[in-house]
């Protein structure tokens, strides 16, 4: 009688289990795919002609893929241009960013001088002061130096950040303290040390910095669009914009056009998940 | 051999110039940052304060000193009062329902079954998407006539809008986008802090009788809350920076439903060239972000509950 | 290899005063070692010569050259830390070989100085690990590997030794001892091992509470402590010190200490009388105390027994607990009876109560 009951519960048991799980994933795939919906529609109509997008109601599958969308995309659409100068810009505050980072790290971490306080509230209160407020004075001053419509005028306003500083500052402190007292010892100066030793130890950190920084650069919108207005020197952000207003019909041109300016980023959240992950909460853990 | 006061000296002379030494490194390390800071952060919001005192003519060509008087003037015109309104409304729409979503996605793909790993690749997709690229992804989605979101709508019965144009839903829809947009953000950092609760927390309420609710309300949302903190801060201040996915879309219409506080400043300094005016509204948006998280960081910090 | 003096030194951290009016002179090629309890100001001693810290005041010369203004790095000292210090993303090899890059040293004859100091310290087949791969033992040659290579002028170590297990510990010293004489040069090391001290040393320098007690070879220090401190420093079980008040018994000076009283020497008699002084502290060491007929009186408080000696710790009637040292093939008294103990006078240390100095 009691093993009945225990067997027949324990059946109840497996079966609750397997029913909830089952629920999870149903609750999982629908979270997926309305998540994804956008995003596949895209891609979707990249791929189709335009006719068979403007059908209704709207077809979601295709049938006849059209790559040399992607080719017009390309030629027709200055997407290549777009690209390219997305690339040189946000590889090139990537690399000053990491590079001011680093520098300004060190001096907080191992360096001990007056004023260490006061310069690092000063860091702090840059956060605190929304690009949006100062784009107007910005964008005086980057036309006074002739800045404007030029790969300058787009990189060095960003080249230096507190939140890259912080970031690698905190790294930094983890490197013990003996190590540094070895390297004076073995002959190492500052910058030797902070080069053949610091830099090494920290490459977790300084890795979720450069996708970090690779990805806010890329993904700028205000500045690109307020300083450039030649073709040669937008960013595909922009030009993604202007490709909306100058072929408004050709809906499967400007998808195209979309999933090429998005593609790059994809591809590197895909690559670099860890990094990035590491970089978006490292404000969020323990405050 | 030197006399003790002189050796003294001597040493900290010594120090002296050591200290110096650092200071000279510190000053090249720093410099570089500092130096941008200074040129791209610190003038140009002393020169904004200072723009907002200067009203322009018409015609954007000279601007005559009048004090405070343009700050006033903007504090009371209606349309600046309505572009605050906008953007209160723009950030009450997102940021709640962004979070709560983002939370929701987290819990479900916190657990250990086989295939997370893909779900959470697809949970955090959007973070990789900008505002420009979200932005015209949704222009597509809510296409009056050929966007799927009216196909759905008509196919169930309820009445087609048109999401962009409509001065009813045009907010609406913008924030449908913004929320998708930073749905990647959220999950991601909501996830990682789930991740830091430690195991022993949830097993020993389980022993103690707690079921799922009173584990989420008990544990979870306690041991969490330094980091909804920090995601409902980024958010909002996120909110009020907004500004691609409105110039995409809807360009601050219709009726100036969408005219949040940036695209205010854009039109008002890069259209009608109205520095002082635009000077001024970011001063105001200056003052916004601020006063938002002190606020946000005092009174929910009193909920918080840090430590172990 | 250098001579290392330091003169006059003293480091204070704000109001904390580390070390105070050092004064060593450290000859070329000895084994020194700074012995003293923890926070004593040894490794900050030990800092102050590598350069890691500045002193507040004094002089410091390695060699020929006053250092005071030379950076570590250019003080051409090597020095092997506590936690080894090891560049963790570096392989064994490349850790010995760092030191020899900034002075631009050839990579083929980089390579050849590399493999000498591994060959010495045997970590041939440990060159392409990573030091997190490595046991502790291994670690510390490595750093000793990195500490050789450069042929520095003296040797730095700060306690490397206490982060080994036991067995490890006592054969690694007599390795240190080894290269010292291999290498002929001048070995600097820290402490609070009295055991490491004594057998390692060719002296060693005492300092307690920032300031230096005593300087002397080991038995030298042993038979002859400057100071209460030293005596119960070194030595283990601890050298007995207790206390008497000076008497005249006719012509004799005598010590009354709580069990019976101790007959003065004259050479401390005199000392005594000249320095004006009441009470006097007596200190013999616990293997030159005889239970039997003495003038000391005592009762048996317990008996510890480690095997190849017993400790039979005594209490006086002053409350003061005498231990004396005596051989397991010995008879032990029982605790709680009352004993007599003695001590042949050239075994007797007395002591300044108020300077705690010795008298002579």
């Amino acid at each position: 009688m009691a093993a009945r009951a225990r067997a027949g519960s324990r059946r109840g048991r497996r079966f609750r289990r397997i029913a909830g799980e089952a629920a999870q994933y149903a609750a999982l795939t629908i979270a997926a795919i309305v998540i994804l919906t956008p995003i596949y529609i895209t891609v979707a109509y990249s791929l189709q002609p335009v006719e068979e997008i403007l059908t209704y109601p709207p077809n979601l599958i295709v049938t006849d893929p059209q790559w040399d969308t992607y080719k017009r995309a390309f030629e027709t659409g200055s997407l290549g241009r777009y690209l390219v100068n997305s690339i040189i810009v946000s590889s090139a505050i990537t690399a000053g960013q990491v590079a001011t980072s680093v520098l300004a790290a060190y001096a907080f971490a191992f360096l001990r001088f007056r004023g260490r306080n006061f310069l690092f509230i000063v860091f702090l209160s840059t956060l605190m002061v929304p690009w949006e407020v100062t784009v107007i004075p910005n964008y005086q001053t980057v036309s006074a130096f002739g800045w404007l419509d030029s790969y300058q005028g787009l990189i060095v306003p960003f080249l230096a950040t507190a939140f890259g500083t912080f970031l690698l500052r905190q790294a930094f402190m983890t490197v013990p303290r003996d190590l540094r007292d070895a390297a004076a010892i073995d002959g190492y100066g500052h910058f030797g040390f902070m080069l053949q030793v610091v830099v090494p130890l920290s490459r977790a950190a300084i890795g979720a910095l450069a996708v970090f920084s690779f990805l806010m650069a890329w993904n700028q919108y205000l500045w690109p669009l307020l300083i450039t207005n030649d073709d040669n020197y937008r960013t595909v952000q922009i030009g993604l914009k202007s490709l909306v207003s100058s072929r408004i019909d050709e809906f499967n041109l400007i998808m195209a056009g979309t999933v090429i300016a998005a593609a790059p980023i994809l591809a590197l959240l895909v690559l670099f998940q860890k990094q990035l992950i590491r970089g978006l909460t490292s404000g969020a853990i323990k405050g | 051999m030197v006399s003790n006061a002189a050796a003294a000296l001597i040493a900290s002379r010594r120090r002296a110039r050591a200290g110096l030494r650092e200071a000279a490194y510190a000053l090249a390390l720093l410099g570089p940052s500092i130096a941008l800071f200074a040129t791209f952060v610190f003038f140009p919001l002393g020169r904004t304060f200072y723009l907002g005192f200067f009203r322009s003519d018409p015609f954007g060509l000279h601007s005559t000193y009048v004090g405070f008087d343009q700050y006033l003037d903007l504090l009371r015109s209606a349309k600046f009062h309505r572009s605050l309104t906008t953007t209160g409304l723009f950030a009450l729409y997102t940021v709640p329902t962004g979070l709560a979503l983002g939370l929701g996605l987290a819990l479900l793909a916190h657990q250990k079954l086989r295939g997370m790993v893909v779900f959470r690749t697809i949970f955090s997709s959007t973070v990789a998407t900008s505002v420009a690229v979200a932005s015209v992804m949704w222009l597509t989605l809510l296409n009056p006539s050929i966007g799927v979101i009216n196909y759905g709508l008509k196919e169930s019965g309820i009445e087609p809008v048109n999401w962009l144009n409509d001065p009813t839903w045009a907010l609406p829809a913008v924030s449908l986008t913004t929320i998708w947009l930073n749905l990647g953000f959220t999950f991601i950092v909501v996830l990682a802090g789930l991740q830091t609760i430690p195991e022993e927390l949830h097993e020993s309420a389980q022993i103690d009788g707690a079921g799922s609710i009173s584990r989420f309300f008990n544990v979870t949302l306690p041991m969490l809350s330094p980091t909804l903190l920090f995601a409902v801060v980024v958010l909002t201040i996120n909110a009020f920076q907004s500004f691609g996915q409105i110039d995409i879309l809807t360009q601050g219409g219709p009726l100036d439903r969408t005219n949040v506080i940036v695209y205010s400043i854009y039109t008002e300094g890069f259209r009608n060239f109205n520095d002082g005016i635009a000077a001024g509204q970011g001063v105001v948006l200056f003052l916004i972000v601020l006063v938002l998280t002190l606020i946000q960081f005092r009174f929910l910090e009193k909920r918080v509950f840090y430590g172990s | 290899m250098s001579r290392i003096v330091l003169e006059g030194v003293s480091k204070h951290f704000g109001p904390v005063v580390a070390v105070e009016d050092f004064n060593l002179a450290i000859e070329d090629g000895e084994f020194l070692v700074l012995l003293g309890p923890s926070g004593c100001g040894k490794s900050t001693a030990l800092r102050l010569i590598a350069g890691l810290e500045e002193p507040t005041a004094g002089v410091i010369t390695i060699g020929d050259e006053v250092v005071n203004d030379i950076e570590a790095k250019n003080r051409n000292i090597a020095m092997v830390f506590q936690s080894y210090a090891l560049y963790p993303h570096r392989t064994v090899r490349a850790n010995i070989e760092f030191p020899l890059k900034p002075p631009k040293i050839p990579k083929a004859e980089r390579r050849e100085l590399v493999a000498e100091a591994a060959r010495l310290l045997g970590l041939e087949p440990l060159l392409d690990r990573r030091p997190s791969e490595l046991s502790g033992g291994q670690r510390q040659r490595v750093a000793l590997g990195r500490a050789i290579v450069r042929k520095p002028r003296a040797f730095l170590m700060d306690e490397p030794l206490s982060n080994l297990d036991a067995k490890l510990r006592v054969r690694t010293r007599a390795e240190l001892v080894g290269l010292h004489s291999d290498l002929g040069a001048t070995f600097v090391y820290v402490t609070h091992d009295q055991v490491e001290a004594m057998t390692m040393a060719t002296r060693i320098a005492i300092m307690n509470e920032g300031l230096l007690q005593q300087v002397g070879a080991a038995q030298d220090v042993y038979d002859r402590p400057a100071n209460t401190f030293v005596a119960q420093f070194i030595g283990s079980p601890p050298m007995n010190v207790i206390g008497g008040e000076i008497r005249r018994e006719g012509e004799r000076v005598v010590v009354q200490a709580a069990g019976g009283t101790i007959a003065l020497p004259d050479a401390q008699s005199a000392a005594v009388a000249a320095m004006g002084l009441d009470g006097v502290l007596v200190g013999v060491r616990p293997e030159h105390l005889t239970i039997g007929d003495g003038p000391l009186r005592a009762k048996v408080h317990a008996v510890e027994s480690l095997g190849h000696e017993r400790h039979i710790l005594c209490d006086l009637a002053s409350e003061e607990t005498v231990i004396v040292r005596i051989g397991s093939d010995m008879a032990a008294p029982a605790a709680g009876s009352d004993v007599r103990l003695s001590a042949n006078p050239e075994h007797l240390h007395f002591f300044d109560p108020g300077t705690t100095r010795r008298i002579d």
